[in-house]
């Protein structure tokens, strides 16, 4: 695990960082949704980035803003908040793969007809 | 399955499996990745008979979003051209080596040295700015509207 203080990587089991000596917080269980004490919510920022630049989607652009509100109320402390902006950016870039398979789907399926419709 | 609950909740519980497999997302991403390089070895986005699919927000409002030029760009890396891309869609193509550098990071944990990478305030600056510059017909800016 990373220490809060430094940054430093340390064992799993260790109670105190190896470099700058802060107590590390104890993981009970290593599971994504359920991180230790210092806090840290992903906003799902890539997914939206590559939404938004390959996609070419408006969808993407509101997830890259969910995920930009993020940043701030991690920044502000107030992680009740962050992890809401989480699930809307998620929402929102999960709308804009969709959008994209979608749009990807219907052009292929007409490409298809129109080639066996002889053009 | 007796149990129909509203979608909604199934898609929450979809969403805590898929939340639930880290390594899932960059693993589709690297997948879909080999198979856009693979499509563009193949097709030429410049044929009159292409069969890639242009921007649809392009074709609906003549304006350039922030992904127009994104396939020629990555076709232009692959054939070796990366001023060609940067000229297609600069962001797209900074973009595409930064990313799995993104991803690395969200599966590793906090890293200081990279934190400003992964701020979303800095790329929604970046990518709002970047959408409304290429439209401009002022001369630096028409460098970043795609051929």
């Amino acid at each position: 695990m990373y220490c809060p203080n430094c940054a430093q990587p340390n064992v799993d089991s260790a109670v105190t960082c190896s470099r700058c000596g802060a107590s590390l917080p104890t993981q009970m269980y290593a599971s994504p949704s359920t991180p230790a004490t210092y806090e840290k919510v992903d906003n799902y920022l890539v997914w939206a980035i590559l939404a938004t630049l390959f996609c070419c989607l408006p969808t993407g652009i509101v997830a890259i803003v969910y995920a930009a509100q993020v940043d701030s109320k991690v920044g502000a402390g107030d992680v009740a908040g962050a992890r809401q902006s989480a699930r809307n950016a998620a929402t929102w870039s999960w709308v804009s793969l969709g959008l994209g398979l979608l749009f990807i789907l219907l052009y292929f399926g007409l490409v298809a007809v129109s080639i066996s419709l002889g053009r | 399955m007796s149990d129909w609950r509203p979608s909604v909740a199934r898609l929450e519980d979809l969403r805590t499996h898929i939340s639930a497999l880290p390594w899932l997302g960059p693993a589709a991403l690297a997948a879909a990745s080999l198979l856009v390089v693979a499509v563009l070895t193949q097709a030429d986005p410049y044929a009159a008979d292409s069969l890639l699919p242009g921007c649809p927000f392009h074709a609906l409002t003549g304006l350039f979003c922030p992904g127009c030029g994104a396939t020629r760009a990555v076709h232009a890396l692959i054939h070796g051209d990366p001023l060609l891309a940067l000229r297609m869609n600069l962001l797209a193509t900074l973009a595409i080596p930064l990313l799995p550098l993104m991803l690395l990071r969200s599966l590793r944990g906090p890293d200081p040295a990279t934190g400003w990478l992964t701020d979303a305030r800095l790329w929604l600056v970046l990518v709002v700015a970047f959408s409304v510059l290429r439209n401009l017909p002022l001369h630096p800016f028409i460098w970043l509207a795609p051929l």
